[in-house]
């Protein structure tokens, strides 16, 4: 048998079906919150069951210490009253009409002392008692819509007409045991009488479950299925619910179909005495309280992105109401409740209410009124803040607080990760909040950094999800273009035939289909509990899902996105991995039973069958198996975490090759059409021996994408570092390699295998799963790009050489960019289309880039000889060396008029127009400005990239002159455009003195720059 | 000229109705009038090609103040308000700009029939000022603008006016007068600019005024 990891199962005992568990560790949100949800009825001992009577208001408890039946009232909580009955009320149900209420009394005393097996019968109308000696004790009982009560003991099914008073044998029980009395402390009902019933509303079935057995009545055909299992843990708690028409049921932490399990609760703790559930059919929900085994972990059943979101605080002694998908038990949310569930809950017929057994008693639940209570919860699940070695920008982004129902509830807001700031921090909903992002924290980041923002309020009654903070910094060098998709991405597949791909989202139980044209979501595709790995059908015609908990795999028609009938795995088997040949499709499965299979699917009959053995081998695989099938259809690849290596060939149908030639293996899992195969860092020929490796030196292995005679292979060294996509040559031993803007996704020790590159069908472009959702690539993103070269610096306004500190600059060289982009940002970024310019090693703010030219501005810092540099995704260019004087007054000359172009920016005030020949200065009635660069530094300063301010004004800190025609002209101000980015402006009066002209020279001084240009001035 | 001049030019108009008490014996005449304004068109010549350069004709409305000095002879100051916009044409392209001129001058003026007659043609002859003002909205761009630049500027220049005429006697104190005139004055190349490289061929510009008037006599 090979190594497989400890988990929670529960399967079929003998030849009956069988069960498995994973063992998820999913993650559970802080538990910061102050304020709980339901009320408790305390009732002096411990409930074992309950009933609801809508017809009189009240609920009836099963105090199975105190030896009485409680009688609760729904209207304010309160016990109206209690009767005594016999000794150990464990059980109890209402007949349809209301009128009987019969009570299971397990009394299995041991000897010295007597039995006190029973069942008492109360008329409600008339309040008369009769209590029935059983011999063997009742575990639970349920009405039937024909009137009888189905009692289910230790040893048989009986059912007890309660008009008549008669008990009639319906069948026996083999295999369950039945506790005897006294038990030690600290144990309780569900742990004692270790056995649960419940009808559904429409009382045509009853569902059980016992330590043993599982069983479902038909009522109205007196027909009974009964099955045994094992489970690990329990299955706990131990209680049973079902929706109102009875096509399915929940017992303990599984949901159940007369299948077999359809889904299950990540990671169970199988405590017997704590949780409940109850099913909301009409809104399709289950509210469940089922402990997780480690709370507060990270689910370990795929890697993936957001897998390495920190972990939340533990809350292993926070009892948590979780309401979810009735389908697939996906979470919705998560309610803290004041104690702990202790067993049946029952839900009133308009779902407005859950009445569940507590550890105090009974707990009344408004579950239909949870827009009432104080909630709080964050607009979005992630924030995103991208930077770089350039980009040195506090960066900003903002999210709303808010209550799902409407109300004002506190919350505070606390970031995990330094440098973040959020404000505010604390308020009432609904909030704007901004949370702003240090860069020079993060400076050295080269990836991306996970972090989280924590919401905890005093009054709200839910766990708040922490908002996934992602700051990816990058250098100009680092490819790809970033998408954002919360949650915890596991698979990426492109389509076979169509230009999109799916990306399998863990977390939330769906498959995300994307448009490859222009990266929208189209829709979303829901699966079973867990989904772990996607694969076509060879016809191109299907989608199949495999699940972590759930005995299926769903089905997706390619060609409408709908849901199909799902392929049933044998029981207690789990499709962990799925894939297609030709010839069969195939599916890794965790066995409930210990040792897990390869199972072989029959897609018309939507079924799958376990391989008796795997050609001349056992069929026993790791559980830790990934299956990959080769485009062609020729193969499927089984790579196994023990390092044992497994290859179905189509042809001869049957597994061809088995080796195990290292001690374990992880990481990427491709095949190709030509017989090559890649399994971690290894190429692999057709008989899986290893002809190449990669290495390990660009980090651990994530992805591999055969394309052509090639292949592309993704590495990280760690979640938040860069990823490395390495174009790869099967011929000869080249790689290229090109750094990705954040690590591909990694695998864990849960799943060690991953995918996480899908070349388009249209092949436009590669998706990579990354850690903040999925980096785009382009097809050709490796095509050879020079490195930058500087030619010249001048500066922006005219051209010529002279620059100054803070003036807009142009530089003009080849190579300067891979894009043309220009920015409207303020300030200004410092990182534009993969372009990267510095001054002395300072990142410079740009306003454009192209492959020729770059505009820039330099800081006000920079003075006399300095050095720049461009960073590109071609590489670092050679220093350029330039002379940045104080001043050097330059007028733009960005002015156009019908086919003029460049005109000096000198606008006449009188009509905000550009002086020119035909819009000439008349003298002793003008004034203008006069719009120029290279003014130099400002009182008040202004960083460089930032709009300079409107109040108070930046001037110049060496005051230029003007001449009009040898006439000095007052200057009323020179200094910052308010609002613009290194642009100064120079106001002047024209006097009536200056000199008339057709070309008049305009001298502007300053310190020892001078600029001329020529206006026309008449009178 | 500036706004100085004209307020000084107008004065000087009216000082000539003020006349010495030894001449108020003879007979004063005032009139009004209006007509046509017709300009001759000029060549704007750069290295580009030729282009017209004119006024529009337009309309002009005159007063004038007499002083009949002598049986055949008499003298008259007048003031001429003409509204002509410019225009460059040619190369497919136009190019206007509003204007007007003001012309000031004094004319002598030479009777083949006496005082007194029913129907007096006469011809006349003088000088003065005339003031071209550009009056349009000043553009980044004009059309031609490398041939010429309509500016908005005013500008002086000199005057002679001469033509002829006849005046009918409608009563003692009203007749009518009909003449066309000519007034010849300098370009105004301040107004219509010669672009850098460009020039306006000729100084002169012929400028004909055909009014019919009323004239009253006291």
């Amino acid at each position: 048998m090979k190594s497989n990891t400890s988990r929670a199962a529960v399967r079929p005992a003998g030849a009956c079906i069988v069960f498995a568990i994973a063992a998820l560790l999913l993650a559970i949100p802080p538990a910061a919150s102050a304020g709980t949800f339901g009320k408790v009825v305390s009732i002096g001992g411990q409930g074992a069951d309950l009933a609801l009577d809508e017809s009189r208001g009240v609920l009836y408890v099963a105090n199975f210490t105190a030896n009485r039946i409680e009688v609760v009232s729904v209207a304010d909580g309160s016990v109206q009253t209690s009767f005594n009955v016999a000794s150990q009320p464990s059980s109890l149900a209402l007949s349809p009409d209301n009128r009987y209420l019969v009570i299971g009394h397990y009394g299995n005393f041991a000897s010295p002392n007597a039995p006190r097996n029973a069942i008492t019968l109360i008329d409600l109308t008339t309040s008369g008692r009769q209590t029935f000696a059983i011999a063997l004790p009742p575990l639970g009982v349920a009405f039937g819509v024909d009137g009888l009560a189905l009692i289910v003991t230790s040893g048989e099914f009986l059912l007890f007409d309660p008009v008549l008073g008669t008990i009639q044998a319906l069948d026996t029980v083999a295999n369950v045991s039945a506790k005897t009395l006294p038990q030690p402390a600290n144990n309780y009902p569900p742990q004692i009488v270790a056995a649960s019933v419940v009808a559904s509303a429409d009382g045509r079935r009853v569902f059980g479950v016992t330590d043993t057995i599982l069983f479902t009545y038909e009522v109205e055909g007196r027909r009974l299925w009964g099955t045994g299992y094992t489970s690990s843990p329990p299955l706990g708690p131990r209680t049973i619910s079902a929706p109102a028409d009875g096509s399915y049921f929940l017992a303990g932490w599984a949901v159940f179909d007369n299948k077999g399990l359809l889904a299950q609760f990540p990671d169970p703790s199988g405590t017997l005495n704590i949780g409940s559930h109850a099913v909301d059919a009409a809104r399709g929900l289950i509210y469940a309280q089922v402990t997780q085994s480690t709370p507060g972990s990270a689910t370990q059943s795929g890697s993936g992105s957001g897998g390495s979101t920190p972990a939340p605080s533990p809350a292993a002694a926070v009892p948590v109401l979780q309401v979810v998908d009735a389908d697939n038990l996906a979470v919705r949310e998560r309610l803290l409740l004041p104690e702990n569930l202790a067993g049946k809950s029952v839900l009133s017929s308009d779902g407005g209410t859950m009445y569940a057994i507590s550890d105090s008693g009974v707990m009344i639940l408004p579950v239909g009124s949870l827009s009432q209570e104080h909630r709080v919860e964050a607009s979005v699940e992630d924030l995103v803040f991208r930077g770089s070695f350039c980009d040195r920008r506090v960066t900003t982004q903002e999210l709303v607080i808010g209550n799902p129902g409407g109300g004002s509830t506190d919350f505070v807001v606390t970031s995990l990760l330094p440098g973040v700031s959020v404000t505010p921090n604390t308020g009432r909903t609904p909030a704007l909040v901004r949370v702003s992002i240090d860069p020079n924290v993060f400076q050295n980041q080269r990836g991306t950094t996970i972090g989280a923002l924590r919401i905890s309020s005093q009054q709200a009654v839910n766990l708040v999800k922490d908002v996934r903070l992602l700051i990816n910094m990058q250098e100009p060098d680092q490819r790809g273009t970033l998408m954002n998709v919360p949650g915890k991405l596991v698979d990426v597949l492109a389509d076979p035939t169509r230009d999109r791909f799916f990306v399998l989202r863990q977390d939330t139980n769906e498959v995300l289909v994307y448009d490859a044209r222009n990266y929208n979501l189209i829709t979303r595709l829901r699966t079973g509990n867990t989904p772990t790995q996607m694969t076509a059908t060879f016809d191109r015609r299907y989608l199949l899902v495999g699940n972590d908990n759930s005995q299926i795999a769903n089905v997706f028609d390619l060609e409408t996105l709908e849901a199909q009938q799902p392929i049933r795995f044998p029981g207690g088997h789990y499709p962990r991995s799925i894939a297609a040949s030709a010839n069969a499709i195939l599916a890794a499965v965790r066995s409930a039973a210990g040792v897990h299979k390869i199972d072989r699917v029959d897609l018309a009959s939507r079924t799958a069958t376990e391989l008796p053995t795997l050609g001349v081998f056992e069929n026993n695989v790791n559980i830790n198996t990934m299956l990959v099938g080769s485009p062609n259809g020729s193969s499927i690849i089984a790579a196994q975490a023990d390092g044992t290596l497994l290859l179905y060939n189509a042809n001869v149908d049957t597994f061809t090759v088995a080796r195990k030639d290292s001690a374990a293996a992880s990481g990427a899992v491709a095949a190709s059409n030509s017989d090559f195969y890649v399994v971690g860092n290894n190429l692999l020929n057709s008989s899986l021996v290893r002809v190449r490796d990669f290495g390990v030196a660009s980090g651990t292995s994530s992805g591999f994408a055969f394309i052509d005679q090639g292949g592309l292979r993704t590495t990280a060294a760690t979640a938040s570092s860069p990823g490395v996509i390495q174009r790869v040559d099967l011929a000869n031993t080249s790689t290229r390699a090109t750094r990705l803007v954040e690590a591909p996704v990694l695998g864990t020790a849960g799943a060690v295998f991953t995918r996480s590159l899908a070349p388009l069908y249209s092949r436009t472009a590669i998706v990579n799963l990354t850690t903040s959702g999925f980096t785009v690539l382009p097809w050709s993103y490796d095509a050879s790009v020079a490195v930058p070269r500087i030619e010249s610096v001048v500066n922006a306004a005219d051209g010529a050489r002279p620059v100054a500190p803070g003036g807009l600059i142009r530089v003009a060289g080849r190579e300067l960019s891979v894009v043309n982009l220009a920015s409207r940002e303020r300030p200004l970024p410092t990182a534009l289309g993969e372009s990267c310019l510095t001054v002395n090693g300072q990142p410079i703010p740009m306003v454009l880039v192209s492959p020729n030219q770059i505009n820039a501005q330099l800081p006000f810092t920079a003075e006399g000889n300095v050095t720049m540099v461009l960073r590109t995704p071609g590489g670092v260019s050679d220093n350029f060396n330039f002379t940045v004087l104080p001043s050097a007054p330059a007028v733009f000359r960005s002015g156009t008029a019908g086919p003029l172009t460049d005109i000096p920016t000198v606008v006449r005030v009188k009509n905000n127009a550009l002086v020119t020949l035909s819009n000439p200065i008349h003298r002793g009635e003008d004034s203008l400005s006069i719009y120029l660069t290279g003014l130099g530094r400002t009182a008040p300063a202004v960083e460089a990239g930032n709009a300079a301010p409107q109040n108070p004004l930046s001037t110049a800190v060496i005051e230029p002159t003007v001449e009009l025609g040898g006439v000095e002209i007052p200057v009323l101000f020179a200094g910052l455009t308010p609002g613009e980015v290194g642009v100064y402006q120079i106001n002047v009066s024209i006097p009536p003195t200056v000199p008339l002209g057709m070309q008049v020279p305009l001298v502007i001084r300053q310190g020892g720059s001078t600029t001329t240009l020529t206006v026309r001035v008449i009178d | 000229m500036t706004s100085r001049t004209l307020f000084s030019a107008i004065l000087s108009l009216a000082a000539a109705a003020v006349v010495p008490a030894d001449l108020r014996a003879q007979r004063y005449e005032f009139g009004v009038g209006g007509g046509g304004s017709f300009y001759t068109q000029k060549d704007v010549t750069s290295a580009a090609g030729t282009v017209d350069a004119k006024f529009k004709p337009s309309f002009a409305a005159t007063v004038h103040l007499g002083q009949n000095m002598y049986r055949y002879v008499s003298g008259e100051f007048r003031y001429t308000y003409q509204q002509n916009s410019m225009e460059l044409s040619g190369a497919g392209q136009t190019a206007s700009f509003s204007g007007r001129s003001h012309a000031i001058h004094y004319d002598l003026v030479f009777h083949f029939r006496p005082l007194g007659a029913a129907v007096r043609p006469f011809f006349f002859g003088g000088g003065g000022v005339k003031i071209f003002e550009g009056t349009g909205e000043e553009v980044v761009f004009q059309p031609l603008q490398n041939y010429a630049l309509l500016t908005k500027t005013r500008q002086v220049v000199p005057l002679v006016s001469f033509g002829a005429g006849v005046k009918f006697k409608i009563g003692n104190k009203v007749g009518a007068r009909l003449e066309v005139r000519d007034y010849f004055s300098a370009f105004p190349k301040d107004v219509v600019a010669e672009a850098p490289g460009a020039s306006i061929g000729g100084g002169w510009i012929h400028n004909f005024v055909p009014i019919f008037g009323l004239t009253f006599l006291f």
